[in-house]
């Protein structure tokens, strides 16, 4: 083994700027690192394992990864160095990396020395047996994975439990392909975490991970003064001034909950006792409350949360820099007017430590989470349309086309003709639409979805330099007027633009995940429409024609000889191309 | 004990099919769903060639080539378009169906004629907010080709208008071009034309809106709810109102309408509970005849209470009122739309997903069919200076109406206020002093002393009879008196406070002294969309001293109450038989069977009560006793 030289950090965690203070925090508290990750020392490896830039020769079906010198990727082959050995051992942890395979890759990770997530190259199978996220025997609930030189993210969360080890979640860009999964063995010894490829090439970056041990942090003799208030909480000031109350009762409590008095509304309380953290370190603390609270530590104010606030949306995060033992703690909290509305919620996250409530289990909600309501494809072009989640925002005039033959499918905002985002395996979930009122009215892709920037597609830009539009104004130029089904079953739409018409239309490829999209202008003169083919971080012009889009998130590529344009924008690049009228422009997007 | 088991499942029995034929005059009849179409009818139109088309909440629309059959053939179902958003109304145009989707107009066409639209055109989009409760209804055509929509308000908490036009009806051209034509809406789930062209649509109870009603809707009119007068401003409108003039309480509808330009006065109040609980569509009887003797008057549908009523207009110095009757109950599922066929039965398009109803099916479609015998009802109410003519299907016997107290007439009104619902206030009982056959005994004309103008009136008639002895088919009927022909002597009398409904032994809503402020257990209850509680059963010790808190997180009134064994259907069933009265005592009837209960609670408000909990160990139904809830609104207080 030849000796390793040291290594830089890696490049910024995507994750890491969720630790911002602030930051609404919807997702639940398992698989969301706050504090931040440590990154597996990549000096360990073989050096010339080390590359800085890894692309796939022949994108998609490539089976060698080139690279360019750099120590910001580690490159396993199997017929080089196969495999790395982290310097650390490991029980339970988290860990979350990035990989690209070659065409026909196996490989995977190896846990504590004996249980393997395989990570092979699963394109153009049409099962989900040995797609990526397969543990042991074990296969993902579905196919997740993108095809062979994009980057793809993996997360998960392993616990050795009392009854063994427990994978509790994988995710695979974005999408859990495991959940829940009890191995039924006996847990292993600590052992250090292997990455290892049998056969083609695999590269990884962005390995950041937590080991969790046994050592936590707890509340300690904590005590409760109760104040009774008149009226309701205001969205601007919940929490009252306590020094003009009077208290109306006082007590102890082992544990954090709103439940301590048997109050149930126009109430108050304060607490205070001591926070003992076992490590030294960062924690980060996240507020949730149905009401108001403001949260202290060692009599300096952490978190304030003032205002009506909501248990469900609203979530506030405090970060500070914690000695071992014991920290004075105190919190105020309002509870909400609306007497039945409730939730109390602290939970904190540190050296080596998973987050976890400092409230006890019934402060909080506990709302399980609802099998879906699954709407299968039926035939090709079937039409959905409903209220959709896009990043975050809620978008009112959606539409989402399966496809039951080849099992892609995509979702489109009406609004802005926008190609919004596009998945494989099952259509969609569609709980929150058809049982009961329907509250949320929302259908949710049931596949990992590549999500693009659902920016207008289509705009006249003046001038070479024009920016391209964020948004349409309500009379245009880009006005809805509704889609035609083709003979091959799918929706065309429809959109007037430069007194001619767009017509456009995305039809599966016959294998492969992959979606053909052509689009054209008739009756129009104009001269300067443009069509945004493409959005993201870095756009890479590849080999034959086929463009890496947000950093090999997926292929595009152009029919014919039309030539795109890449053009700088503040956040990142874009892929635009001027639509001539009468004529159509075809592209395909590949993932 | 068998024995008397079998009883009650024979009264069962009985009771569902009496009710089924409770108009026997009309027959329901089911059109068969093949297993597996889910046809939550959204909206239901006819096409030249005779087939039905129905649009479903899950956003299909089916073609039923043949509506009358028996049977459930699934070749006698195809599926024209899908994919819609929850469209809730469509009509057929000149080889296309159109239908109003939550924000879109979209008109469907099958351009190959393979029985499917292959094109879906947008005529006309509107904004959404991303509320469950921006439903879209429409489009009904209009003489002048143009189409009408409607647009629900959003709920959250409350009823409000958060993008543009919610809470509005607009007025669109075949091109596209929207028309605001009239706010004030607030659910306005049926809207059509009487005989004379003349738009109605109606309403349901909730914030501003006392109760279901009807009102006529012309060119900028402002019919009740402010919330879409945030739009008002907006370029196309043609309200003048503003949002800010509206105060939380404003005394009553029609005096508002009476003082200021803009606001119209309903139609027709539809009295909670006894004339539904959720009006849905209207359909004018242009049959000829084909469905009996009430050419011209409309039927109104009722989702909560599968019913269909009756409505019978009048136009007085230019402005309209109406009388309502009970016409049919008994249907499957949540009645949404009534269409003709062109044999002149009537479709009756259902659902009850998310709001439950009195038929427990949760979809289907029904005909009712006129047996071809004039029923013996009342058949309309005309309003004279000092009084009503009632003029009946049948002439009557004419021994049965000298007495007096035949006709027992009430007059009342209800708040207009932010407040969701309002009790009947100001009841009053009216003096019938004459009452003079007419029409050589088709009609008898009362003479009342005290007629309001903007008042409901409730017109009871006790064992009148036609000249077989038979009774009448339905004895009451509510007129909405807003003018009383040539000024009559009608009297104005100001709003007062409404009857507060007192507290008894069996609601205590705050804890009994001698509890020295110690509860043994405290119990909560909240609810789940869709007419349900969100517990199933709640579990108390016996004697012990209980708070029980009931948090009413619906957008629905409710309430709960503890009843005897055994008589959760007699205590609904007198529940709804309190009438006019039910919002005022709670919807609580004064009977032994009930052992506590809650006031009536407005959506998102909370009461807490305290009870001894039975000494008898064992179980306890308990109910929401708003008028029909009680069908799924139960359950079970164990005493242990």
């Amino acid at each position: 083994m030849n000796r390793l030289t040291p290594l830089v950090l890696l490049v910024i965690c995507l994750l890491s700027s969720c630790a911002e203070e602030g930051l609404p925090e919807s997702s639940p508290p398992k698989m969301a690192i706050q504090t931040e990750l440590d990154f597996l020392p990549m000096e360990m490896g073989e050096s010339n394992a080390l590359v800085g830039k890894a692309y796939l020769e022949t994108p998609i079906v490539g089976e060698k990864i080139a690279s360019s010198e750099g120590k910001e990727i580690l490159l396993l082959e199997a017929d080089g160095n196969a495999s790395f050995i982290s310097p650390f051992t490991h029980n339970s942890l988290e860990l979350n990396l990035e990989f690209m395979t070659t065409k026909g890759a196996e490989g995977g990770i190896l846990l504590q020395g004996a249980h393997k997530v395989y990570l092979n190259d699963n394109w153009g199978t049409e099962s989900p047996s040995n797609a990526p996220g397969k543990i042991d025997e074990d296969s993902p609930m579905s196919d997740a994975s993108l095809a062979p030189g994009l980057w793809q993210k993996l997360r998960l969360l392993y616990h050795n439990t009392e009854g063994g080890p427990v994978f509790d979640k994988v995710e695979l860009n974005g999408y859990t392909v495991q959940e829940n999964l009890a191995l039924g063995t006996t847990n292993p010894d600590a052992a250090p975490l292997e990455l290892l490829v049998d056969k083609g090439a695999i590269a990884f970056r962005n390995i950041g991970y937590k080991l969790y041990g046994d050592k936590l942090p707890f509340l300690d003799g904590l005590s409760y003064s109760l104040y009774e208030i008149e009226g309701r909480t205001t969205a601007e000031d919940s929490i009252p001034d306590f020094s003009a109350l009077e208290v109306k009762d006082t007590g102890t409590s082992d544990s954090l909950s709103w439940q301590v008095t048997e109050e149930r509304r126009n109430y108050a309380l304060t607490f205070e006792g001591n926070l003992n953290v076992p490590t030294e370190g960062e924690y980060m603390f996240e507020l949730r409350v149905q009401g108001g609270a403001i949260l202290f530590l060692d009599g300096k104010e952490l978190i304030n949360h003032d205002g009506e606030t909501n248990y469900e949306e609203d979530s506030k995060f405090g970060k500070v820099k914690l000695t071992p033992g014991d920290h004075a703690f105190k919190l105020l909290y309002r509870k909400e007017h609306m007497h039945w509305r409730f939730g109390l919620g602290l939970f904190v996250e540190g050296p080596g430590i998973e987050k976890m409530p400092l409230h006890s289990k019934g402060s909080v909600y506990n709302r399980q989470k609802p099998d879906p309501y699954i709407l299968k494809a039926d035939g090709k072009g079937s039409l959905h349309r409903s209220y959709l989640m896009h990043k975050d925002e809620k978008l009112t005039h959606a539409i989402s086309v399966g496809d039951a033959e080849e099992g892609v499918h995509y979702s489109y905002d009406l609004d802005n003709a926008s190609l919004l985002q596009m998945w494989g395996g099952e259509f969609l979930d569609v709980r929150q639409m058809w049982v009961g009122r329907g509250a949320e009215q929302l259908a949710v892709p049931m596949g990992a979805a590549i999500v693009h920037a659902g920016l207008p597609n289509f705009a006249v830009l003046p001038k070479k330099n024009t920016s391209w539009p964020e948004e349409l104004t309500e009379d245009g130029p880009l006005k809805f007027k509704g889609y035609d089904i083709s003979e091959s079953g799918g929706p065309v739409f429809r959109y007037a633009l430069a007194g001619g018409e767009i017509q456009d239309q995305l039809v599966p490829a016959e294998s492969g995940r992959s979606l053909q999209r052509s689009i054209s202008l008739s009756n129009s003169e104009e001269s300067k429409a443009y069509i945004l083919l493409a959005k993201g971080m870095e756009i890479h012009e590849g080999p034959n024609g086929l463009y890496g889009v947000d950093d090999f998130n997926y292929y595009l590529s152009v029919d014919g000889d039309a030539k795109p344009q890449i053009r700088q924008t503040t956040h990142g690049q874009e892929l635009i191309m001027a639509l001539s009228p009468n004529s159509t422009i075809s592209y395909s997007l590949t993932w | 004990m068998v024995k008397r088991y079998f009883f009650y499942i024979l009264i069962l029995i009985l009771g569902s099919s009496l009710m089924a034929q409770e108009n026997p005059h009309y027959q329901i009849e089911d059109l068969p769903i093949p297993e597996g179409i889910v046809l939550e009818v959204g909206g239901l139109a006819f096409m030249p060639d005779g087939a039905l088309a129905a649009c479903t909440r899950r956003g299909e629309v089916w073609i039923i080539k043949d509506p009358y059959a028996t049977s459930a053939d699934p070749a006698n179902f195809s599926r024209f378009a899908s994919g819609l958003h929850e469209p809730l109304g469509l009509a057929y145009k000149d080889g296309s169906l159109l239908t109003v989707q939550r924000g879109e107009l979209t008109k469907l066409t099958d351009k190959n004629g393979d029985g499917k639209a292959d094109s879906y055109e947008s005529i006309a989009k509107w904004p959404l907010s991303g509320n469950y409760h921006d439903y879209g209804y429409g489009p009904l055509l209009l003489p002048n080709g143009n189409m009408m929509v409607a647009l629900n308000l959003s709920w959250i908490g409350y009823g409000a208008s958060l993008v543009k036009w919610r809470g509005w009806m607009l007025e669109i051209t075949p091109e596209g071009e929207i028309m605001p034509y009239a706010t004030g809406m607030r659910s306005p789930a049926g809207f059509g034309l009487d005989a004379d062209g003349e738009l109605f649509y109606s309403d349901n109870q909730g914030d501003w809106v006392g109760s279901g009603r009807v009102s006529h809707v012309s060119k900028g009119d402002f019919v009740g709810n402010p919330q879409g007068l945030k739009w008002a401003q907006e370029e196309g409108s043609p309200v003048s109102l503003t949002f800010d003039m509206f105060a939380d309480s404003m005394g009553t509808l029609y005096t508002q309408a009476m003082q200021v330009d803009g606001i119209k006065e309903p139609t027709a109040w539809f009295p909670h509970g006894v004339m539904g609980i959720s009006t849905s569509a209207i359909l004018l009887d242009d049959t000829k005849g084909k469905f009996g003797p009430f050419e011209n008057q409309m039927f109104i549908g009722d989702q909560g209470q599968s019913k269909i009523m009756r409505m019978q207009l009048e136009k007085v110095d230019g402005s309209y009122q109406a009388a309502l009757f009970p016409f049919t109950e008994g249907f499957s599922s949540g009645v949404l739309r009534q269409v003709w066929g062109e044999d002149g039965t009537m479709f009756v398009g259902m659902t009850n997903r998310g709001w439950a109803s009195t038929g427990r099916a949760p979809f289907g479609i029904q005909r009712l069919k006129y047996n071809g015998k004039t029923p013996f009802e009342m058949h309309r109410i005309e309003a004279r200076p000092d009084g009503f003519e009632i003029f009946f299907t049948q002439k009557i016997n004419p021994a049965t109406v000298r007495n007096m107290d035949k006709f027992s007439i009430k007059s009342f009104t209800y708040h207009y206020h932010s407040t969701y619902g309002s009790p009947a206030i100001n009841i009053e009982t009216c003096n019938v002093s004459e009452a003079i056959l007419g029409d050589e005994g088709g009609s008898v004309y009362l003479k009342v002393d005290n007629l309001r103008e903007g008042y409901v009136h409730e017109i009871r008639l006790k064992d009148v009879k036609n000249q077989l002895g038979k009774k009448l088919l339905h004895d009451f009927a509510y007129y909405t008196l807003n003018k009383i022909p040539g000024g009559g002597t009608g009297q104005q009398t100001s709003t007062t406070a409404s009857n507060k409904s007192s507290s008894s032994t069996k609601r205590v809503t705050t804890m009994p002294v001698n509890w020295n402020g110690k509860v043994d257990e405290s119990v909560e209850i909240a609810t789940k969309p869709g007419m349900y509680f969100n517990k199933e059963v709640l579990e108390v010790k016996a004697g012990s001293k209980v708070k029980l808190t009931f948090n009413n997180d619906d957008d629905m009134q409710h309430n709960w109450v503890l009843v005897k064994k055994g008589t959760i259907d007699e205590v609904g069933l007198a529940a709804i038989e309190l009438g006019i009265e039910g919002p005022a005592k709670n919807y609580v009837p004064d009977t032994e069977n009930v052992i506590y209960h809650t006031k009536l609670l407005e959506p998102e408000t909370t009461e807490d009560i305290y009870f001894i909990a039975p000494d008898k160990p064992g179980e306890y139904p308990f109910v929401c006793t708003m008028a029909g809830h009680h069908i799924t609104m139960r359950g079970i207080l164990k005493v242990k």
